[in-house]
């Protein structure tokens, strides 16, 4: 036997003993592998799942409202904090909570709002918001939001990941893993932001954690070219990349059987034929040029200051019609607009902050509810407000406010859910919670998200080093009242 | 002499007790009773009955504990009150694997997660 005969043997008895072993669990640091699992990464990841009930919708929009807006000035209009602003905080109000406002809690704080009542729901609305109230009939708000309040950064984690430390997957990951892809030539989950630069913590809040790295979310920047390098290079024609892409797959696919469990490389082969396919479909999907000037003007891009998140939402429609099924979108306004800062975080000049980032956001989101509506694409679309935590009521550096983890609003629109309604309430100065047992946390979102999906939380699992993990760790709830 | 002892025996129990209501909760046994119950969590979507039922009843020990602790303590009613259901459920859960009905049990699992947390909101050092 020569030495070439003799390594082949070594390596393939190799092989076969160490496959037949990991299926049946007994190598250690393979011993999770069960053979569902190798045979679903044999498989294509990405085919579609039936879901565990009828779901009713078929994608979701996630608004993530970066750096946390005051949904005190913009939906949670308290007559109370404007009779007592100025005031130091009753005590009665702060039962229960801990708080670390730099220099300690300032006296309670009223902005300069003017407030209506909209829609047959008679849903409040701040004049920061005027297109967005014509549209209040239409949403579902839940008053009584609640989290884990940190940095930013940990918080907004919480909020995609349902975790306060990095390594679980993302809300969008786990609805890949559940559902699989609707459409081969697009990824299942897409990022799309409109700031000059990736949001905060960037990638650890749309990945996979310790589902397969297939079901991360894919970025794509905003601008006119989303997608980068989308062109192959002019040196080259799509016969020779296709023979290219053919001899790596090969390469890959040896190597995918050498190390099973290698779920990056599965996921990097998989990217490179979406890549290529998405050369094609891609462009269609995010080429807002085809797009006629009503409904770009509906979006607000006639307006240099909403444009860009107009584009963004606009390209969410896009990628919706398309079969792409969880499309988180940040926002923050972009450097030419802003002096500093960039995002809702307004721990001081509140006013003027507010006033740039609801003018960013209003106009875009009103025509992205109206566009979804009139495409008959609302009842089968969720569309999400959300932030990582709302803001305090007293008042911060005299003309801001701090973080709330204790009580703040978001709101859904679309398939499922009761429109025009609202889920639980702040106490009368807009602070906590006001009955905890309607507090709705990350979790409890998450589920009642899945939940529209067609996904029971509790059955949504993965086998992660011999343990059952579920995309609301240990908690969740539906909230069942809001349910159509 | 056999009296003697008992008595011993007894103020020695009565002393421990008073001790230990004056003092903070085992932050070791919160511990346990999170890992506990994350494993619980898992191990009842994997259908593990056995280790369920185990668990499960290792919770209600560590429940029935905690209730001690916040009775004796005194002036702690929604403590008493969570752990009390904890317990309870906890209980629930042995027999809802006992009967197969783990989509049940999970149900349970979720409210002692959630008691859990409620409570450190609850008694968490402002």
């Amino acid at each position: 036997m020569s030495n070439d005969s003799r390594r082949d043997f070594l390596r393939k008895s190799g092989l076969y003993l160490g496959g037949a072993a990991a299926f049946s669990g007994v190598i250690p640091g393979l011993g999770g592998l069960s053979a569902a699992y190798a045979a679903d990464l044999a498989a294509d990841p990405m085919a579609p799942k039936a879901p565990h009930f009828p779901a009713k919708i078929k994608s979701v929009i996630w608004l993530h409202q970066e750096g946390a807006p005051s949904t005190l000035d913009l939906y949670d209009y308290k007559p109370d904090l404007i009779k007592l602003a100025g005031k130091e905080v009753p005590a009665s109000f702060l039962k229960g909570i801990k708080t670390s406002t730099q220099g300690g809690v300032g006296k309670l704080y009223a902005s300069k709002r003017e407030w209506k009542q909209h829609g047959d729901s008679g849903a409040w609305f701040s004049d920061l918001l005027p297109n967005l109230a014509t549209h209040a009939d239409k949403l579902t708000f839940i008053k009584s939001s609640v989290t884990v309040g940190a940095t930013h950064d940990i918080s907004i984690l919480k909020l995609n990941t349902g975790d306060v430390n990095p390594g679980r997957p993302s809300l969008g990951a786990w609805i890949s893993y559940a559902l699989g892809s609707a459409n081969p030539d697009l990824p299942a989950y897409v990022v799309l932001y409109n700031g000059d630069r990736e949001p905060r913590a960037g990638a650890a809040n749309w990945n996979a954690g310790f589902l397969p790295a297939v079901y991360q979310g894919t970025p794509f920047r905003p601008g006119d070219d989303p997608i980068l390098y989308l062109n192959g290079p002019e040196t080259r024609n799509s016969a020779q990349q296709r023979k290219s892409l053919d001899l790596l797959k090969r390469l890959n696919t040896l190597g995918a059987e050498r190390y099973p469990s290698d779920t990056e490389l599965r996921a990097r082969s998989r990217s490179y034929e979406l890549a290529d396919r998405m050369q094609t479909a891609a462009p269609k999907a995010v080429d807002l040029s085809q797009e006629s000037a009503a409904t770009k003007a509906l979006y607000g891009m006639d307006d240099n200051h909403s444009r860009t998140y107009g584009e963004t939402l606009l390209r969410a429609r896009r990628l919706v019609e398309n079969g792409v099924r969880f499309i988180q979108v940040v926002s923050s306004l972009p450097q030419a607009l802003a002096t500093e800062r960039l995002d809702w975080d307004a721990h001081d000049g509140l006013e003027e902050n507010h006033k740039g980032m609801a003018r960013l956001v209003d106009k875009p989101i009103a025509g992205l509810l109206a566009d979804l509506k009139s495409r008959g694409l609302l009842e089968t679309t969720l569309v999400v407000w959300t932030s990582e935590f709302g803001r305090t009521s007293w008042g911060e550096s005299g003309s801001g406010r701090d973080h709330n983890p204790w009580g703040y609003t978001q709101w859904m629109a679309g398939g499922g859910l009761k429109a025009g309604f609202t889920y639980g309430e702040t106490d009368d100065i807009g602070l906590q919670t006001a009955d905890k047992d309607k507090a709705v946390d990350t979790y409890d979102l998450h589920a009642t998200v899945l939940q529209l999906m067609g996904l029971d939380h509790l059955k949504t699992t993965f086998l992660n080093n011999g343990r059952s993990e579920r995309p609301t760790v240990v908690y969740g709830k539906v909230i069942k009242d809001i349910l159509a | 002499m056999r009296k003697t002892l008992i008595v011993m025996g007894l103020v020695t129990l009565l002393a421990g007790g008073v001790r230990a209501a004056g003092t903070e909760l085992d932050t070791d046994l919160m511990q346990t009773i999170e890992d506990t119950n994350l494993s619980l969590t898992s191990n009842i979507a994997l259908k593990n009955a056995k280790s369920s039922k185990a668990e499960a009843a290792e919770l209600h020990r560590m429940f029935t504990q905690v209730e001690s602790h916040f009775v004796a303590k005194g002036d702690a009613a929604d403590a008493v009150d969570l752990s009390k259901k904890s317990k309870d459920w906890a209980g629930e859960i042995v027999q809802s694997v006992d009967s197969q009905q783990f989509e049940h049990a999970q149900e349970l699992a979720g409210n002692i997660s959630r008691a859990c947390k409620t409570c450190h909101n609850f008694y968490k050092k402002s």
